[in-house]
C-alpha cells in the first residue's frame, strides 16, 4: 500500500509541476522571443539612423578633399569610417560613375559593388547599402556608399538570446523546485495522510480517521470523510455484531437440536431433508451434507411406511400426527414414537419430524408398573400378615398343646387321667390306631406352609436400613453358594453339587451396603431357579452356572447366567411378577423372584434384569449401586 | 419344692395369650396373663416377673413404651418380644439391653423357644442382657 501511495504521490506532484512548469515556460519563451524581436528591429533602426548619420557626415567632410582631390585624405576618412561599427566597406565614385576609393574589411567582397546607379551583382538582403552624393554647392562631385553587414547585429541577438535562455532555466528550475517542495508542503502530504487513511480503513482498521489541522477544503473534505467512515464503521460493527448474534444463534440452535436424544429432520413438502440433528445422522447412516435434499422416506427406509402414513394424515388434517412403532432389526426389537409436527408458517410447508426411541422408556414404565404392584402386595402382605399371624399362631400353638396334652410325659395329664379313670397308653394306642398323631402333623404342618408364605410377604415392606453392613460381593457369593451347596432341597431335587460353577470375578468391584440375609435370598433364588432350570433339561449338557462380578458406572453388577433350558420373552416378562411361578402348585410360593426384585429396586435403588434365550441360557444381572457413588 | 418361675404375658388376642398360658402353665411356671399393657405395668412392681413376654400392636399403650415404662419397674426382667408383624428393635429398648434374641415372630411353630430362654434367666439370675 505505501508503494501505491508514494506512485501516487510521485504521480500528482509531477504532474502538477510539470504543468506549471510547462505553463511558465511557454510564458518565458513567449516572453523571450517577443523581446528577441523588439531588440532585434530597434538594433536594426539604430544602425540604420547610425548609417545614415554617418554617411551625411562622411559626404559632408569628404567634399572638401574630394575638391581638390587629396586622394589621401579621402583614404585616411574612409579608414577611419571602416573602425565604426558593422562598417564592411566603403566606396566612393567619381561624378562621372568612376570608382575612386574602395576600402572593404574582407577581401571577398572586393569588386562586388557598384554605383548605386547599376544593380549590384550581390544580394543585398545580406548587406544594408546606404548612398550619399557628394556635392560642392549645386555641383555633384561624387557618389558614396558605405556597406553595413548585420554580423555584429546577430551577434549581440545571439548574446542577448543565450542570456534570455539562462535566465528562463534558472526560473524554471528555481519554480519547479519552489512549487514542488511547496505542493508538498501544503497539499500533498496532507492528501496523502487522506489517500493513506482511506486505504487503512478499506483494509479493515476502522478506527482510523484524518487528523484535520485546517480549515480549508482539505479540512472540510477530511472531516465529511471521518464522518462517512464513523457511519461506515458504525455499520460495519452493527453487521459483525448482528453476524456474531447469527452465528451465536446458529450455534445455540445447532446445540439445543444436537443435544436432544431425539432424531430430528426438518423436511419439505417433497420430503427432502433441510435439516437433521447428531441422531439423525446415527440413525440414517449419512452425513447431515449427504442428506441434505434427498428424501426422508428413502434415507429411512425402515421408517418409510409410517412416515407416509404420517404424512398422508398431514396433508389432509394439517396437525401434529404421531405413531407408535417396534422395529426389529438383527432380532433386537426397539420402540419407537415417530412424531411429525408441520411448522406454522404457511409460506414454507415444512416439517419437523422427530423419532425417538422409547425401547428403554417402555422398559421403565414396565418397571415402574412392577414397582407399583410390589408396593401393592407389599402392603397387602403387611396388613395380611398381621391379620392371618394371630390366629394362625393360635391355630398351630393349640395344636401343639393338643399334642403335650396328650402325651403321658406331662404329670399333670397323668394325674387328670387317674381322676377321669383312663389310662394314658391306651388312649395313645387309641389314638395311633386312628391316625390322630398324623392328623395333627398335617395340620402344623400346613399351618407352616401358611407361615412361612407370610414371613416371606412380609421381605416386600421391610425397607429398613438398619442391619445393613459393608460387603465385597465375592465373599457374599462365595457365602451363599455354599448355602446353595448344603441345602437339602438343591441338593436332593436339583443335584446341586453337580453344578460347575465358574467365577469370573474383576479384580476390583466396589464393595456395597446391604443387608445379608436380603441379599442371601435374592442370590438363592436366582441359584435355585438356575439349578430348577438345569435339572430340567434332557439334553446332556454339562450343567453350568457362571458367575460374573463386575463394575459399571456407579453400580457393582452381578451376573449369573445358566445353560438351563431358557425362558419364552413372555415368561421372561413375569417371573418378577408376585404368585407367578413354572412350578406345580404347592412346590414353589411364586414369591422368591418377585422378593429378589422388592429388595433389589426398593430397598437398594437397584436394577435385576432377565435375560434368556429359551432352551439355551438364562442370565439374570443385578446391579447394586456402589459404595460411594451418589446413586 | 422350689418356687415356681414367674412368666408375665401381655396379648391383646385372647386365642394366642390362652395357648400360651397354657403352654407355660403345663411347663410348671407361674403365669400372669394380661390383655392389655396398662394393666401389667400397675401389677409389675409386686409381681417381679422373671419373664415378661409381650406383643407389641396393642391397643393404647404400646410394647414398646410398655416396656420403657416397665423396666425401672423391675429390673430383673427380662422382656421378650412375641409379634405378628416384622419388629426392630429401637433404640431406647437396644438401651435396655434387648437383642434381636428377645424378639420371636408368630406364628411360633414350637414354644420350646420361650421355655429355654425363661429358664436360662432365671438360672441366670438377674441381669436383661445375657445373649
Amino acid at each position: 500500500m505505501n508503494q501505491t501511495t508514494s506512485q501516487l504521490k510521485s504521480s500528482i506532484t509531477s504532474k502538477i509541476t510539470l504543468l506549471l512548469v510547462i505553463c511558465l515556460f511557454s510564458i518565458i519563451s513567449f516572453g523571450t522571443v517577443f523581446s528577441y524581436l523588439v531588440q532585434k528591429s530597434e538594433l536594426f533602426d539604430e544602425r540604420n539612423s547610425h548609417a545614415e548619420d554617418a554617411i551625411t557626415r562622411l559626404a559632408f567632410t569628404m567634399s572638401s578633399p574630394l575638391w581638390n582631390f587629396d586622394l589621401e585624405q579621402l583614404d585616411k576618412l574612409a579608414q577611419a569610417e571602416m573602425k565604426g561599427e558593422g562598417s564592411l566597406a566603403v566606396l566612393l565614385w567619381t561624378a562621372d560613375d568612376r570608382l575612386l576609393l574602395e576600402k572593404v574589411q574582407d577581401k571577398q567582397l572586393v569588386g562586388k559593388w557598384t554605383s548605386p546607379a547599376k544593380s549590384n551583382t550581390i544580394d543585398r538582403r545580406e548587406f544594408h547599402l546606404v548612398t550619399s552624393e557628394i556635392r560642392r554647392g549645386q555641383q555633384l562631385l561624387g557618389t558614396l556608399m558605405i556597406v553595413y553587414g548585420d554580423n555584429h547585429i546577430n551577434a549581440a541577438l545571439g548574446n542577448l538570446l543565450k542570456h534570455e535562455v539562462i535566465k528562463a532555466f534558472f526560473l524554471l528550475a528555481t519554480t519547479g523546485v519552489v512549487l514542488y517542495l511547496g505542493l508538498s508542503r501544503i497539499l500533498l502530504k496532507r492528501l496523502n495522510e487522506v489517500c493513506l487513511t482511506a486505504v487503512e480503513f478499506a483494509n479493515g482498521k476502522l478506527s482510523r480517521r484524518i487528523k484535520v489541522s485546517e480549515n480549508d477544503e482539505l479540512g472540510i473534505l477530511s472531516n465529511t470523510y471521518n464522518q462517512m467512515a464513523d457511519r461506515i464503521s458504525d455499520k460495519i460493527n452493527q453487521l459483525e455484531s448482528a453476524y456474531d448474534e447469527v452465528k451465536q444463534l446458529q450455534g445455540v440452535l445447532d446445540d439445543i437440536i444436537n443435544s436432544m436424544p431425539s432424531v430430528i429432520i426438518v423436511v419439505n413438502q417433497q420430503l427432502e431433508v433441510l435439516l437433521c440433528n447428531n441422531s439423525a445422522e446415527k440413525l440414517m447412516e449419512a452425513a447431515a451434507l449427504n442428506a441434505r435434499g434427498k428424501n426422508i422416506t428413502l434415507l429411512l427406509p425402515q421408517f418409510s411406511v409410517t412416515l407416509l402414513q404420517l404424512f398422508n394424515g398431514l396433508d389432509k388434517k394439517g396437525s401434529y400426527q404421531s405413531e407408535k412403532v417396534t422395529i426389529r432389526i438383527n432380532n433386537v426389537q426397539s420402540n419407537y414414537l415417530v412424531q411429525i409436527f408441520p411448522m406454522s408458517s404457511e409460506a414454507y410447508r415444512q416439517a419437523v419430524v422427530r423419532i425417538d426411541d422409547i425401547t428403554e422408556h417402555a422398559r421403565l414404565e414396565e418397571i415402574m408398573i412392577q414397582n407399583e404392584k410390589m408396593t401393592m402386595v407389599g402392603g397387602l402382605a403387611a396388613g395380611m400378615a398381621h391379620e392371618i399371624n394371630n390366629p394362625l399362631a393360635a391355630m398351630l400353638q393349640n395344636t401343639q398343646n393338643i399334642e403335650r396334652r396328650l402325651s403321658a410325659g406331662l404329670a399333670a395329664n397323668r394325674t387328670v387321667a387317674e381322676e377321669s379313670g383312663i389310662n394314658l397308653d391306651s388312649v395313645a394306642i387309641y389314638l395311633d390306631k386312628r391316625g390322630i398323631p398324623g392328623f395333627l402333623t398335617q395340620i402344623r404342618e400346613a399351618g407352616s406352609r401358611i407361615a412361612k408364605i407370610i414371613s416371606t410377604m412380609l421381605r416386600f415392606t421391610n425397607k429398613t436400613e438398619s442391619g445393613r453392613q459393608t460387603v465385597e460381593l465375592s465373599n457374599l457369593i462365595e457365602q451363599i453358594i455354599e448355602l446353595a451347596a448344603n441345602d437339602y432341597e438343591m441338593k436332593k431335587d436339583y443335584n446341586f453339587n453337580k453344578i460347575t460353577i465358574i467365577r469370573e470375578f474383576d479384580s476390583y468391584v466396589p464393595p456395597v451396603q446391604v443387608t445379608v440375609s436380603e441379599i442371601e435370598h435374592v442370590l438363592f433364588n436366582i441359584l435355585k431357579n438356575a439349578a430348577q432350570s438345569m435339572s430340567s433339561t434332557k439334553e446332556d449338557r454339562h450343567p453350568q452356572i457362571l458367575i460374573r462380578i463386575r463394575k459399571e458406572g456407579g453400580m457393582s453388577v452381578i451376573d449369573i447366567e445358566d445353560n438351563g433350558q431358557g425362558m419364552r420373552v413372555d415368561i421372561q416378562r413375569k417371573i418378577f411378577e408376585p404368585f407367578y411361578s413354572t412350578r406345580e402348585v404347592g412346590e414353589g410360593t411364586g414369591l422368591g423372584l418377585s422378593i429378589a426384585y422388592a429388595i433389589i429396586t426398593n430397598n437398594y435403588n437397584g436394577k435385576i434384569e432377565v435375560e434368556s434365550v429359551a432352551g439355551k441360557r438364562t442370565c439374570f444381572t443385578i446391579s447394586i449401586p456402589s459404595i460411594g457413588s451418589n446413586l | 419344692v422350689s418356687e415356681k418361675i414367674k412368666v408375665m404375658l401381655i396379648d391383646d388376642e385372647v386365642l394366642i395369650l390362652e395357648c400360651l398360658r397354657i403352654f407355660l402353665e403345663d411347663e410348671g411356671f407361674e403365669v400372669f396373663a394380661f390383655t392389655n399393657a396398662e394393666d401389667a405395668l400397675i401389677k409389675i412392681s409386686s409381681l417381679t416377673p422373671s419373664t415378661c413376654i409381650t406383643d407389641m400392636g396393642l391397643e393404647g399403650l404400646d410394647g414398646n413404651e410398655f416396656i420403657v415404662r416397665a423396666h425401672p419397674e423391675s429390673r430383673n426382667t427380662r422382656f421378650m418380644i412375641h409379634t405378628g408383624a416384622f419388629f426392630e428393635l429401637t433404640e431406647e429398648l437396644r438401651a435396655l439391653g434387648m437383642t434381636p434374641e428377645d424378639i420371636i415372630i408368630k406364628p411360633v411353630m414350637d414354644f420350646e423357644v420361650f421355655t429355654d430362654r425363661i429358664r436360662a434367666h432365671a438360672a441366670g439370675g438377674c441381669v436383661n442382657n445375657v445373649t
